[in-house]
């Protein structure tokens, strides 16, 4: 039955990909939950499409959601406060709430039952099909490449905008820039994926990661290994247990963090104790 | 052995453990293989079908029929299945998907093993009029939690009989005989449920959710409220004062509770209007005793007699 986990694994590597890279600038930036906000304002944007008459999955519906991510790209480039007074954490945490209780204020208004919206909006990797697998593999590849081109503007201002700033390069615009394509990304990867495990697969594989490697390039790709291997043990786990998938996959990251935690632990006491 | 050499063995072990692992233990049988969404349909089918189907249902009835977390197993049913019959009318969307990641295309929507509970059902809740395309298809077709009536039973029974001999003509004769035998028990119990809840013709009610609608108009009863004013969205306390306020002004004296939904919530507001909470299961097995469709309604309508005979 290998075949049918196929589908949903060859998903995750898909995620895999683009998240992993986001995932590293979301750390470096100290913006760990954007992704959740984001989707969130997505679907909000979803939410009100609906309210206004659009159905789902349709093109009008989809730019409602675009649109709203972008005005989200917007607020969180300009919260990105020099001062360092507000962490922008808060404000992605209040984004969150309000984004998530606004689309249940929206609903309470909608024409007609609202208990579909949920799983209409949140997909199940193990429903992954290939057309949705490889519409999000040309979008991500395409957001990659953006990415790729303008590597010393994203880079620069991750790491330090006031640099940034002295080369010339403007700080609130690539700021910008990253949330928008961020928003894009992110709006896709919930649809097919969830949110719980689109947050996993941003987060965890980063975070191992740079525990164990310096270079932007090592990290990458020890990210992406460790996202493939512990995305196919997750599934496999989901299978042999008959778990729900996306929740097996998760857990599965977490015991990855758990254990790659210990061994950071060891190796670190060892060449203290060995010096 | 070199350790570039150790890693790809141990690379390569690891995958053929895991290879082992996930191998499927597959069981042959003739038996027509019968995957329902709800346990309802599930017992319908196990009553007609006997020794020569195997069934199996995908949610059991303490679980929220709108809000199941699919499992690979479920895939793995679908894809034995000869016959897999919902529920319909959008209730069990999530089948859709589990169908179609099957690739069973012999239980596709439309080809022969795939039978949709609700077809036949006197629809009610069905929205006129106003309806635009801009809706999306939710809930256009009607309120889908029409097994609250006995009398759809008989219909769902007999569109299952239909469809199993269809598919398995050799045992349509003993098919036939089964859901006869049901049927003429179904019957009975229909007319002892009648008798029974007849005294409480014109009992006001409150249910959290819109879903008692067929169950209500069998048995002449009358819903006052209900504690979700839509599905998913919590009620406001202006809702609830409201609610509390006119459950005392019409005299209701129970609120009738799914056992998915919050029963704290719902003795809550019952206390406050001086009535009682009563977890009334929509589904087999969602309540202790409740074994099939006969002893799950016959539980009800003795639990609702009870609350509401003083």
């Amino acid at each position: 039955m290998i075949e049918m986990m196929l589908l949903p694994f060859v998903a995750c590597v898909v995620l895999v990909g683009i998240h992993v890279y986001l995932g590293l600038h979301v750390i470096e930036r100290g913006v760990i939950f954007v992704d959740i906000a984001l989707a969130q304002i997505a679907a909000l944007g979803y939410v009100v499409a609906f309210a206004l008459g659009f159905p789902f999955h349709t093109p009008a519906s989809y730019l409602f959601a675009l649109g709203f991510s972008l005005t989200g790209a917007v607020l969180l480039a300009l919260t990105r406060f020099r001062s360092g007074l507000i962490p922008q954490e808060a404000i992605i945490g209040i984004i969150y709430v309000v984004a998530a209780s606004a689309s249940i204020l929206v609903l309470n208004f909608a024409p007609s039952e609202a208990e579909h919206l949920k799983t209409m909006l949140v997909g199940n990797i193990l429903f992954a099909t290939w057309k949705e697998v490889v519409k999000i593999a040309l979008l991500y590849a395409g957001v990659g490449l953006f990415h790729l081109i303008f590597r010393k503007q994203f880079l620069q201002v991750t790491k330090d905008p006031e640099a940034a700033r002295a080369i010339g390069i403007r700080p609130r615009i690539w700021d910008f820039f990253f949330y928008a394509s961020f928003g894009i990304v992110v709006t896709s990867s919930v649809e097919i994926g969830g949110i719980f495990l689109v947050f996993s697969l941003l987060i965890v594989p980063s975070v191992i990661a740079l525990l164990f490697a310096r270079r932007i390039l090592t990290r990458l790709l020890l990210g992406w290994t460790i996202g493939v291997v512990v995305s196919a043990a997750g599934l496999a786990a989901s299978y042999r247990y008959d778990l729900p998938t996306g929740a097996a996959i998760v857990c599965t990251f977490g015991a990855a963090a758990i254990l790659a935690g210990l061994v950071k632990w060891i190796r670190v006491k060892r060449s203290s104790t060995g010096a | 052995m070199k350790p570039k050499n150790l890693f790809r063995a141990l690379v390569l072990s690891g995958a053929l453990a895991l290879l082992t692992w996930m191998a499927p233990t597959s069981a042959f049988s003739k038996t027509l293989n019968v995957v329902t969404s709800s346990p309802d349909l599930a017992d319908f089918a196990k009553k007609i079908g006997g020794d020569k189907v195997s069934v199996q249902s995908l949610y059991r009835g303490d679980e929220d029929p709108h809000a199941i977390e699919p499992r690979p197993s479920m895939v793995v049913s679908v894809r034995r299945a000869d016959l897999v019959i919902v529920i319909g009318m959008d209730l069990d969307m999530w089948m859709n998907a589990l169908i179609e990641t099957s690739k069973n295309s012999s239980v596709m929507k439309g080809a022969k093993g795939y039978l949709d509970a609700s077809l036949g059902i006197d629809r009610k809740e069905v929205p006129s009029g106003k309806i635009d395309l801009s809706m999306g298809d939710i809930h256009a077709l009607g309120n889908p939690h029409y097994l609250t009536d006995p009398e759809n039973a008989r219909v769902v029974a007999r569109s299952i009989l239909q469809k199993m001999a269809e598919l398995d003509p050799d045992d349509a004769v003993l098919f036939k005989k089964n859901a006869e035998a049901y049927l003429a028990r179904l019957d009975e119990a229909i007319q002892k449920w009648s008798g029974a809840m007849k005294p409480f013709a014109g009992t006001k009610i409150v249910t959290w959710h819109p879903s008692w609608v067929y169950f209500v108009e069998r048995y002449g009863l009358k819903v006052v409220g209900t504690i979700e004013p839509k599905p998913g969205i919590p009620p406001s306390p202006a809702h609830i004062k409201e609610l509390v306020e006119k459950m005392k002004a019409e005299g209701v004296k129970g609120i009738l509770v799914e056992p998915y939904y919050d029963l704290s919530v719902a003795k809550k507001v019952a206390s406050s209007a001086g009535a009682k909470a009563l977890v009334f299961p929509q589904s087999v097995g969602g309540i202790k005793g409740a074994d099939d469709y006969l002893s799950l309604v016959d539980q009800n309508v003795r639990n609702f007699t009870e609350l509401f005979k003083n």
